[in-house]
């Protein structure tokens, strides 16, 4: 099987600049891929009128644009819109997306910024806020949505200057690439064995009949992927009690 | 996190399988097969000032869950949609019943909440069932069924009352646990209906879903 490999990314930014610049140092580098990327400007989502921003339409284009795709990696310039006193940055995109709960977001995400102090000061106002605002006196930090959101995401910062952000989209995506190979190697080299476990979507095919349907991004492929790791992992693995 | 933790499980015969769960719970109740006890329950719940969590072990449909059932007592509709509505406000709930996703989908005045779809509990739910879909199924296939995500959802709420994880982790362990089973089952070879009761499984665990207040 000689197929490209798809890969599909998404950055956040209001510069329409960088699609040249993506074009040149991530499309024009791996062109041995199927790469296909939508650039996002959160700016088309500000309500002029409150001066805020439009998160379930966000929400809802995103999730349209990227409906049964799976997103390699998710790239946002930190800093983005900033009107006075209204700010919104990408640490707010990715906790916004995080709350999605038609998708789960879990691919790396990478905040590329110049302005390294905005980006922090921005970060510590907003779970400051959380703990003044929104929290009883005892909980605990797992109720801290944003620092748990934070450590639960893989977050990759990055600075702008010479674009060093695409690399770090590279990066993320040759590693995304190798656990790829791992899987398809190990389902060719068995490729005769048929499944059967009780699951309608893929019982009675064999893992060559599998990686058929991954590669045609059939939803049905990924499901047995993912139930067979979660069953090996069940398998292998204990909770210390 | 919470003010009260709180399990009930309704007078029930055909449910009795689900007491191992109860057990856990140093708070919890059988509700007895009479109107005060149901009333003292409902009660109970309502004087919860503060976020609690609130477990129930018993029948359902997606109209109601349904209260004690012995040879001479029957409370159908217990706890309706809109008694539900007041009664589990921002409270996390973690129902245990047939069909409890649909009952959640009518209301969302809890904080949290936890259901599931249709779980086949007894040879008489078989043959019904059977109607619709080929189902190899004998007696002690649905006790093993039965036993397998009782011992799941245990091991899940061990894992919660001992401040391991959170509600909102409950989806993630359930799962963990019942592929755990389901592992058990497949590789158990002298059972003849293994896969049928893999199935059972398999769709006890992506029925579940998990609802969070918006």
């Amino acid at each position: 099987m000689t197929k490209k490999n798809y890969i599909y990314f998404l950055v956040f930014d209001d510069d329409p600049a960088q699609e040249e610049i993506i074009r040149k140092k991530i499309l024009d580098q791996l062109v041995e891929y199927e790469l296909e990327y939508d650039l996002i400007n959160p700016k088309d989502f500000i309500n002029l009128e409150t001066n805020s921003f439009k998160e379930e339409d966000f929400k809802n284009y995103v999730f349209d644009k990227t409906k049964g795709k799976h997103i390699s990696v998710i790239a946002s310039d930190c800093n983005l819109i900033k009107i006075e006193e209204f700010i919104y940055q990408g640490i707010d995109l990715i906790s916004l997306l995080l709350t999605e709960e038609r998708k789960i977001y879990k691919c790396p995400f990478i905040l590329y910024s110049g302005k390294a102090k905005d980006a922090s000061t921005h970060i510590i106002n907003k779970i400051r806020y959380e703990i003044e605002n929104e929290l009883e006196d005892d909980t605990d930090i797992n109720s801290i949505k944003i620092l748990k959101n934070l450590m639960e995401a893989r977050i990759n910062f990055s600075g702008r200057l010479d674009d060093s952000y695409c690399d770090q989209i590279i990066k993320v995506i040759k590693s995304d690439l190798n656990t790829n190979e791992i899987i398809f190697n190990s389902f060719k080299k068995f490729g005769l064995t048929k499944i059967n476990i009780g699951n309608n979507d893929y019982d009675g095919k064999s893992l060559d009949e599998v990686l058929e349907l991954i590669f045609h991004q059939d939803v049905k492929g990924q499901r047995f992927i993912k139930d067979f790791l979660e069953l090996s992992i069940a398998h292998y693995s204990n909770l210390n009690s | 996190m919470y003010q009260e933790v709180l399990c009930i499980h309704p007078l029930d015969e055909s449910t009795a399988f689900l007491e191992p769960i109860r057990k856990i719970f140093s708070n919890n109740s059988i509700i007895e097969a009479n109107l005060e006890a149901h009333n003292a329950i409902l009660e109970k719940i309502y004087n919860f000032n503060y976020k609690s969590l609130i477990i129930f072990l018993g029948h359902g449909s997606k109209e109601a869950l349904k209260g004690s059932s012995t040879s001479d007592y029957e409370f159908e509709n217990y706890i309706d949609v809109n008694q539900a509505k007041n009664l589990f406000k921002n409270h996390d709930i973690f129902l245990l019943s047939c069909n409890s996703r649909d009952f959640l989908n009518a209301f969302d005045s809890y904080n949290s909440s936890i259901g599931f779809g249709n779980i086949i509990s007894s040879m008489e739910e078989v043959d019904i069932e059977r109607r619709f879909r080929d189902l190899n199924l004998e007696n002690e296939d649905v006790e093993l069924f039965k036993s397998s995500f009782v011992s799941a959802v245990k091991q899940t709420f061990i894992q919660l009352i001992t401040n391991k994880i959170i509600f909102k982790e409950i989806p993630i362990y359930l799962r963990y646990f019942i592929n755990k089973e389901i592992n058990s089952v497949l590789l158990s070879k002298d059972l003849k209906n293994r896969k049928e009761i893999a199935k059972l499984l398999f769709e006890f665990r992506d029925e579940m879903i998990y609802r969070v207040k918006k």
